[in-house]
């Protein structure tokens, strides 16, 4: 079944289906539009499952080769986990009458899985600024004032990391004469540009706000979307071009230390989320590149439950965003009593995504820390565990505590609509099942996996962790020393641009006027001046300028002339 | 039911069930609970042999303490970082869209 669903597509990369079919599939009446857009990631999935396990696809346009197929080890994980991603995607927003969006997530969601099969650089790009051309309309969706200006924004910065991956390739392809995406290394300018492309879809320290921007001002179900794939993409080419490049080890621990502090005082818990989506990109980071066997199996592995628990944790909150209209900590509260099935979903999520023994954050994280531990890197090995520690604070915490517990809001809404619901199971039941039985998803990494995660010394040091970090949080809950929700922003490093640049900007501004004025302002003093000695001295009235005598006036032309003759000789 | 709700008119709770989590000695349980957990995962400790990588990863509940630390160490420093970073929700909107009466900046 599924090789004669390979066999249709020929040598086409899965994903370009959901490209192309988007807009149509949109168009249908309501009903069999939604039947057809949950059928395209499952036809999708089985294209991929039918091709063989290395495939290449090339055409030949004028003299350059691009691969726009390829699969091999490495893209096949990361297909698959679009696909489901895609799928669990179309469910939770099945409610939505809302075409523009039907449409662009699918086609985000089919570059993003086509941009992982691209062989070549070239290739590569197209679907990279597809992705970001596609997604922005699932923050425009929102249809506010600040969301578009977040849209613009994130677009800006969107393609400039497009541009940067088509300058680098341009450079690459000078210097050796080809358009393979194979490892690149920093060694040549070219290698270091396409370095920074990745960098900023991959949220590295200070290139990381446009995230935090963009995805809390997107639609309930376009956040769902946004966390699933463009970081996701640029892990997945970090991992193709520059494993094992040390400078992403020290990149990666500080991206899972960062963005926490941020998320421990922010209000708005899908903006929480983004920074902790940001902390968790960081373990990945650090895996890719400490780069060995291990180390690369945790990143993938990582990249497969997160993006998971991540939808359902965005998912969750979407939920309740939907249901009460605001997704402020300091508005929300014992909304368990009215959400009860969301809130158990969220829980699943953050006891997922904090790593707990069963979860399939459990058997992905640990195998980044045991790589790191491995290596015996001391600093990123402390760092990580510091960041497992954070990581209970704000998504296994306050994320679910703050909206369906803590003080009673008094809030009363009706419970998700039903295909949430059932999105939300979907990815509750995957996050448990690859924890429960992690071989499944140990089979489809990219290299063999030795590597046990139900270890005596794991379980219980995991458990020690967080189970003492949870005492934590009741401890400071009870003397009253946690910090309490307020209505605030948070400034990031986006500030630089929302802020301080316009500002620098008027103030040059203003400076420029300010010296206008004054150069004015002197200038007609000193045209005062003149004008006053002038008339002072040039007058009918004054010395020289009375009326002189005839002789007088003969006697000074002719000594004019004489000095003329003089000077003409 | 809390003391704080203000119901909205339209989802009246006058009816609702008690819920288990509203009485405050089932919270006081559950803390009893997770004590117990701490102090079951702790002593777990004595009866196998750690292996780790660095030294103090085989330490007597060094995860234990380190979770601890580590989160109270997070939490207070977050707050010590808000006196830096945080602004009135208002801060990032432009004059004209500025909710109520509340300041605005520059």
């Amino acid at each position: 079944m599924t090789e004669s669903i390979a066999a249709l597509f020929g040598g086409m990369p899965p994903g370009l289906l959901l490209v192309i079919a988007a807009v149509p599939a949109a168009l249908l009446p309501h009903k069999i539009s939604q039947a057809a857009m949950l059928a395209l990631p499952v036809i999708g999935l089985a294209h991929l499952l039918g091709m063989p396990e290395e495939f290449h696809h090339t055409i030949q346009v004028f003299d350059l080769t691009l691969e726009l197929t390829r699969i091999d080890r490495l893209s096949y994980v990361f297909g698959i986990v679009f696909h489901i991603a895609a799928f669990i995607g179309v469910l939770y927003a099945a409610h939505q009458r809302d075409k523009l969006q039907a449409a662009s997530s699918l086609i985000y969601a089919g570059a993003a899985i086509a941009a992982v099969f691209a062989g070549d650089l070239l290739t590569l790009f197209v679907w990279w600024e597809l992705t970001a051309l596609s997604s922005v309309f699932l923050i425009w969706a929102s249809r506010t004032e600040s969301a578009l200006a977040a849209g613009q924004r994130y677009l800006v910065i969107q393609v400039l990391s497009g541009l940067l991956l088509l300058a680098g390739a341009i450079q690459l392809y000078s210097t050796s004469g080809s358009l393979a995406f194979e490892h690149i290394g920093l060694e040549s300018l070219g290698g270091v540009l396409v370095f920074l492309a990745f960098g900023i879809k991959a949220c590295f320290p200070l290139l990381h706000g446009w995230m935090k921007d963009a995805y809390p001002e997107a639609t309930v179900t376009g956040t769902v979307f946004l966390s699933g794939f463009t970081t996701k993409l640029a892990i997945y080419a970090l991992a193709r071009g520059y494993a094992g490049t040390d400078i992403l080890i020290p990149i990666g621990f500080t991206m899972t230390a960062f963005p926490i502090f941020f998320a421990v005082i922010e209000n708005d818990l899908r903006r929480v989320l983004s920074y902790s989506l940001n902390n968790q990109l960081g373990f990945m980071v650090v895996g890719i590149g400490i780069g060995t066997e291990l180390a690369l199996n945790g990143t993938v592995a990582h990249v497969f439950a997160h993006v998971i628990y991540k939808a359902l944790l965005f998912m969750s909150m979407g939920a309740v965003l939907y249901r009460v209209g605001t997704i402020k900590a300091s508005e929300l509260g014992g909304l368990y009593k009215s959400m009860p099935w969301t809130a158990f979903f969220c829980i699943i999520g953050s006891i997922s995504i904090s790593g707990f023994p069963l979860t399939s954050g459990f058997i992905s994280k640990s195998m980044v820390i045991s790589a790191a531990n491995a290596e015996h890197l001391l600093l990123a090995s402390i760092v990580l565990l510091f960041a497992s520690a954070g990581v209970l604070d704000h998504s296994g915490i306050k994320i679910p505590f703050f909206s369906f517990f803590a003080h009673d809001s008094g809030k009363r809404v009706e419970e998700a609509p039903l295909n949430m619901r059932l999105a939300m199971a979907i990815a509750a039941a995957l996050c448990i099942g690859v924890g429960v039985y992690p071989a499944a998803l140990y089979s489809i990494l990219p290299y063999p996996v030795d590597y046990a995660p139900y270890t005596m010394t794991h379980v219980f040091t995991v458990l020690q962790l967080l189970l003492f970090a949870a005492l934590g949080f009741v401890f400071l809950w009870k003397m009253g020393w946690y910090p309490p929700e307020l209505r605030s922003v948070v400034l990031d490093v986006d500030w630089t641009w929302r802020r301080f640049l316009p500002q620098a900007w008027s103030g040059v501004a203003e400076g420029w006027l300010i010296g206008q004025r004054a150069f004015l302002r002197t200038a007609d003093a000193m045209r005062l001046r003149v004008l006053g000695f002038t008339s002072a001295h040039l007058s009918p009235w004054s010395r020289l300028g009375e009326p002189w005598p005839t002789g007088q006036t003969a006697m000074w032309a002719a000594a004019l002339l004489l000095a003329y003759l003089y000077l003409s000789y | 039911m809390s003391e704080d709700s203000h119901p909205p008119v339209d989802s009246p709770q006058v009816n609702e069930p008690d819920y288990w989590l509203d009485q405050p000695k089932n919270i006081d349980l559950l803390i009893k609970i997770l004590i117990a957990a701490c102090v079951i995962v702790v002593c777990a400790d004595f009866f196998y042999h750690k292996h780790g990588h660095f030294g103090f990863q085989e330490w007597f509940a060094f995860d234990a303490v380190f979770g601890f630390a580590a989160y109270v160490g997070l939490v207070n420093s977050a707050k010590l970082l808000r006196k830096i970073v945080m602004r009135d929700e208002d801060y990032y909107l432009p004059a004209n869209e500025t909710e109520g009466e509340g300041g605005q900046h520059d």
